[in-house]
């Protein structure tokens, strides 16, 4: 079968928990990528230190500390490599393939640097503290043509149905959710922007093996529209095409968080094989 | 004066000496026909002391029965409470539940008699509804979007805090950066952090303003951070809150409908609560598996899931019982087994334990009735005596963990709560062991007030024949033997007599009956018979004596063989046959024993030697003393005895104990006295007192068959005999061919009342009556006895005299 996509991507400067780690894991399994961590040495930290007024508030202790280059190069590379180690630690009986990156310059250039279209960036929830980490990248999601994975708060595996809005003609998009269905050994529930699709959208699913598949018409792909479709649908996975999302990657996250469950926005594909 | 003839003993006729079986009224062709016999049989002291002992409800009136093993007083005892117990108020069950505020104390309640399988089934139900229910409520869309906006709420406080702050620091081209370990700030141009080359160009005091600018928005930042704990604190309580508030909506009906249905016990109402505010404050590790499995080292209440504490440990029910309190028998009294124990298991090398490990032991499941102990099995386990004395005292039942005692510590222990004790114990025991005990264990009397003393014997009568023979009956129908026919049964209960060793008495002990029919059911059964019949009981006792005979065919052996010199025919001065018995394991027979005496001038002493040399026991030496007060009295009242005299059993090498062959010795002591011979196919059986009456001894059937065996080997000669105290004659239960014999005139038991009766047999002379004149007559044995003595008397002042002289 065709791979659309290569990887799933995190930047691991945002501390997931080991569960969160695990469940994208397994999601990633379904999906037939591997999962990458990508640390990223923000330069403008290196920067800062280099100040000769530069200092820090550390966390753990409360306190403000002077920095010096030096130290807080020596911080980067340790952080980084006390991260890869947990990652790897934490995945070790997984199995898929897993990778991961130490990035050094501007967090937007760099994230924007490595989500090509075969990948799939992981968009936590916002953190009170973390989501500053966030917030230093997002804006290389509006740039890059990397899909995204919003995940809601709490994310762990459920059961569920595997949810889609999706056009069912030619649509690679299609063929995507039907594999992760399939490798889930969940349902589909798929809302046709073209109701006209139905059938070509079942042969697609019988053919991926997806156990059993639900066709719904769908109004409109707003935000309020989607909930109100998938109201009484208790969903592990909701897989929107960007280009015909009315809302933006803050309403898809918030989605995700109302929904429980993570939202896959997937920006326009190309059916060419990955090497 | 011509001395009287002297009497002719006449022997004992054979009606005498056998007691036939008539079995009352009663007509039956075979046990089959005969009603069963209810346990206790014919013990009116006992069953009085029984029902007495457990209906008396004062504490320490407990029953000890004692009697001799094979009484079978347990089994008895046991069906005669089991019907009694009919009456008695169904005991209450009770069960441990887990203490939520002290988990090594669980707390044990009560329940109504049965209904402890009911409570663990509700709560049980409860908590698997609630194991799907809750974690399904946590992922509703409702709590997941009133969580989220709790979070959301939260969340956009702080967000609002640091996105006013961007702001703020962006108006003064300052930027918030995350650094390793926090956060930090830095001047910017153009996006980009300036570099300090680049900082360095700038105006003094613009790089002041700069360092001022940073320094103000640091404290900010300082407290926007500060702050963020405290929010997290209100975050936390908030989910918290909402998680009660959920949790409570979901688990409230069904604890409010578990409180309806026990709302008339206190105690279960108090669990309920009590588990119902432990859910609601440990929401969190029942809708994640994983925060439980982080916790599960506390292990003590987290052995299996979180929602096993919540489960009931039924640990004494009544509902599989019939109505009425328990009767309950304990064979294996071991503390553990008495009192309850804690189970634990290993887990990653440490022994754990939780509330549903505690189990109950016999004293529990006898809790409202009562408990059946053997005293020696009892006593032979550590600790257990202590501990049920310990339960009787306090009224209650402590479980007690032996390592502690001993001192293996382990790393959980629990302390569950007592359970309050009301039962009667009967303990059962042999009369040694009771009197032992009562001896040494003042305690003994505060708690066992009741003594259950049951007879090994009946008096024989007609009725206690019938009542034996339907006991016999009951036996072979419990055991799913073969019926016995009537004259089974009467050889039966013939032999009952005689293992009472008494004519007139029926053994009661159970066991050997038990053991002859079902002797004799395996002879009939070898044979082809439906029914025991006779020969099969004469069968099963003949062969049951012959196995333990190995001993007795020895002894015999070395009496034939001229190893143990043993006369049975002719007469000899100062040498009788005497008689005893040799008991070994539950066997016994008996044998002749050689006694032989020598006299001298001397001080007065009859010496035993069998005392001399530690061989003869105080009874056996108090009959000899007995001699010396009969010699006395009547011969020596004139004038001190100057005797020396030597009894001795010889061949004897082990101990000889009781007086029963004092008469023997009498017998030896004058026959050695006057000169005059003994009769040698006589044997003597008999205890005398200081004026020579012949008193009762022990094992006459034993004593007769022994000396009738020997010889019966060598051949009846016709005059043969045993003499035997006339107060024995009651006793006889003799083997049908001692019995043949005497029939026949082969073999006689001659009944003694008296020395002078012995002596007339014995010898073939006249005792003697003192006369007026104060002599005995001339020719009787008597006169020889004095007339000797006064010439050692004379001798012996001869030879004082000359050891006196210059």
């Amino acid at each position: 079968m065709t791979r659309l996509f290569r990887r799933l991507v995190l930047d691991m400067g945002d501390a997931p928990d080991v569960a969160t780690l695990r469940a994208l894991a397994g999601l990633a399994a379904a999906l037939g990528v591997d999962l990458h961590g990508v640390f990223i040495e923000d330069e403008a930290v290196l920067a800062l230190a280099q100040l000769p007024f530069a200092r820090q508030y550390r966390l753990p202790t409360g306190e403000w500390r002077p920095m010096d280059a030096a130290s807080v190069a020596a911080e980067l590379r340790d952080a980084a490599a006390h991260t890869q180690r947990w990652m790897a630690q934490a995945l070790a009986d997984v199995g898929i393939g897993q990778g991961f990156e130490c990035l050094r310059g501007d967090p937007v250039t760099c994230m924007a640097g490595i989500c090509h279209t075969d990948s799939i960036v992981v968009l936590p929830p916002p953190q009170a503290v973390a989501g500053q980490a966030r917030q230093r990248w997002q804006p290389a999601l509006e740039i890059t043509p990397a899909s995204v994975l919003l995940l809601p708060p709490r994310f762990k595996p459920r059961d569920g149905v595997v949810a889609a809005v999706l056009d069912g003609l030619d649509d690679p998009g299609l063929a995507l959710a039907c594999r992760v269905a399939a490798a889930l050994g969940a349902d589909m529930v798929l809302f046709l922007t073209e109701p006209a699709s139905a059938v070509h959208a079942e042969q697609v699913a019988r053919t991926a093996g997806v156990a059993r598949l639900v066709t719904r018409p769908l109004a409109g792909v707003t935000p309020a529209a989607l909930l109100a479709a998938l109201a009484g649908v208790r969903e592990r996975l909701l897989i929107l095409a960007r280009d015909r999302f009315s809302g933006d990657l803050a309403q898809a996250g918030a989605l995700a968080e109302t929904l429980g469950a993570p939202v896959l926005v997937l920006a326009s594909l190309t059916a060419a094989p990955i090497a | 004066m011509a001395e009287p003839v002297i009497p002719t003993l006449t022997p004992l006729l054979v009606a005498q000496l056998y007691r036939p079986a008539t079995l009352g009224d009663i007509g039956f062709a075979t046990t089959a026909d005969l009603p069963a016999l209810p346990g206790l049989t014919d013990q009116p002291r006992a069953r009085q002391a029984i029902s007495f002992g457990t209906e008396i409800g004062q504490r320490g009136f407990n029953i000890f029965a004692i009697g001799a093993n094979g009484a079978r007083m347990q089994h008895a005892v046991k069906l005669l409470l089991q019907d009694m117990a009919g009456g008695r108020p169904l005991p209450q069950d009770w069960v441990y539940v887990a203490n939520f505020t002290e988990q090594h104390r669980p707390v044990a309640i009560a329940l109504p008699g049965g209904q402890a399988p009911t409570f663990q089934k509700a709560v049980h139900t409860l908590v698997e509804d609630l194991r799907l229910a809750l974690p399904a409520t946590f992922e509703s869309e409702d709590y997941q979007k009133r969580r989220s906006g709790i979070e959301q709420a939260m969340q956009a406080k702080s967000e609002q805090a640091f996105a006013a702050l961007n702001e703020k620091a962006k108006a003064k081209d300052i930027v918030i950066l995350r650094t390793p370990m926090g956060f930090g700030m830095a001047p910017i141009h153009d996006g980009k952090v300036v570099p300090p080359a680049e900082f360095n160009t700038w105006p003094e005091p613009a790089q002041q303003a700069m360092r001022d600018a940073i320094a103000a928005l640091e404290k900010e930042l300082e407290e926007t951070l500060r702050a963020l704990p405290r929010a997290e604190n209100a975050l936390r309580d908030a989910l918290r809150a909402l998680d009660r508030e959920t949790a409570e909506a979901t688990i409230g009906p069904q604890f409010d409908q578990l409180t309806a249905t026990y709302a008339e016990i206190p105690a279960v109402l108090r669990h309920i609560a009590a588990m119902r505010a432990d859910l609601l404050d440990n929401v969190p590790a029942f809708i994640s598996p994983e925060a439980a499995a982080q916790g599960a080292m506390q292990a003590a209440m987290r052995l299996a899931g979180p929602f096993d504490r919540y489960e009931v440990n039924v640990f004494v029910s009544q509902a599989d019982h019939a109505a009425g309190g328990p009767v309950i028998e304990e064979p294996h009294p071991t503390l553990a087994n008495l009192v309850g124990r804690i189970e634990y298991l290993q887990v990653q090398g440490a022994l754990l334990t939780n509330f549903r490990l505690i189990k109950s032991g016999a004293l529990h499941r006898a809790n409202g009735g009562i408990i059946l102990l053997d005293a020696r099995s009892l006593l032979s386990e550590p600790f257990s005596w202590a501990a049920l004395k310990r339960a009787l005292l306090r009224q209650e039942v402590t479980i007690e963990d032996v390592a502690r005692f001993v001192g293996l510590t382990t790393t959980v222990s629990l302390e569950p709560d007592p359970i309050p004790l009301n039962v009667k114990v009967v303990l059962f025991g042999d009369r040694m062991l009771y009197y032992l005990l009562t001896a040494i264990d003042p305690e003994v009397a505060q708690h066992f007030k009741v003594l259950a003393d049951f007879d090994d014997e009946v008096a024989r009568a007609p009725e206690s024949e019938a009542m034996l023979a339907r006991l016999i009956g009951t036996i072979a129908a419990e055991e799913q033997l073969r019926p016995l026919d009537r004259a089974a049964v009467a050889r039966a209960v013939e032999h009952a007599a005689r293992l009472a060793d008494d004519a007139n008495k029926l053994t009661l002990l159970v066991e050997h009956m038990h053991d002859l029919v079902a002797e004799a059911n395996h002879l009939a059964g070898r044979a082809g018979r439906a029914v025991i019949i006779q020969p099969d009981i004469d069968a099963a006792i003949a062969q049951r004596r012959h196995r333990a005979a190995r001993v007795k065919a020895l002894s015999q052996e070395m009496i034939l063989r001229d190893i143990a010199l043993i006369e049975t025919s002719g007469a000899q001065v100062g040498q009788i046959n005497g008689l005893s018995v040799l008991t070994l394991g539950d066997s016994s027979f008996g044998q002749p024993t050689r006694i032989t005496c020598q006299v001298r001038p001397g001080a007065g002493r009859i010496i035993d030697i069998e005392r001399e040399v530690k061989l003869g026991g105080p009874i056996h030496s108090k009959g000899v003393l007995i001699l010396s007060g009969f010699l006395a009295g009547r011969y020596a009242l004139q004038a001190p005895m100057s005797l020396y005299a030597s009894l001795v059993f010889e061949q004897s090498y082990g101990g000889v104990e009781g007086d029963s062959a004092s008469s023997a010795e009498l017998y030896c002591l004058l026959s050695a006295l006057a000169g005059v011979a003994l009769r040698q196919d006589l044997a003597v059986t008999g205890s005398v007192n200081q004026h020579g009456q012949v008193q009762a001894i022990g094992g006459a059937n034993d004593k007769i068959e022994g000396f009738f065996d020997i010889c019966q080997a060598r051949g009846l000669t016709g005059n043969q005999g045993v003499m035997i105290p006339a107060a024995n004659v009651q006793h006889l239960m003799l083997r049908a061919d001692v019995v043949a014999a005497c029939a026949a005139g082969q073999f006689a038991v001659y009944p003694i009342r008296n020395i002078d009766e012995g002596i007339a047999l014995l010898t073939g002379m006249n005792a003697g009556a003192r006369g007026a004149d104060g002599h005995f007559p001339e020719g009787t044995l008597n006169r020889l006895v004095e007339d000797r003595l006064v010439q050692f008397a004379a001798l012996r002042k001869e030879a004082s005299a000359e050891a006196k002289a210059p």
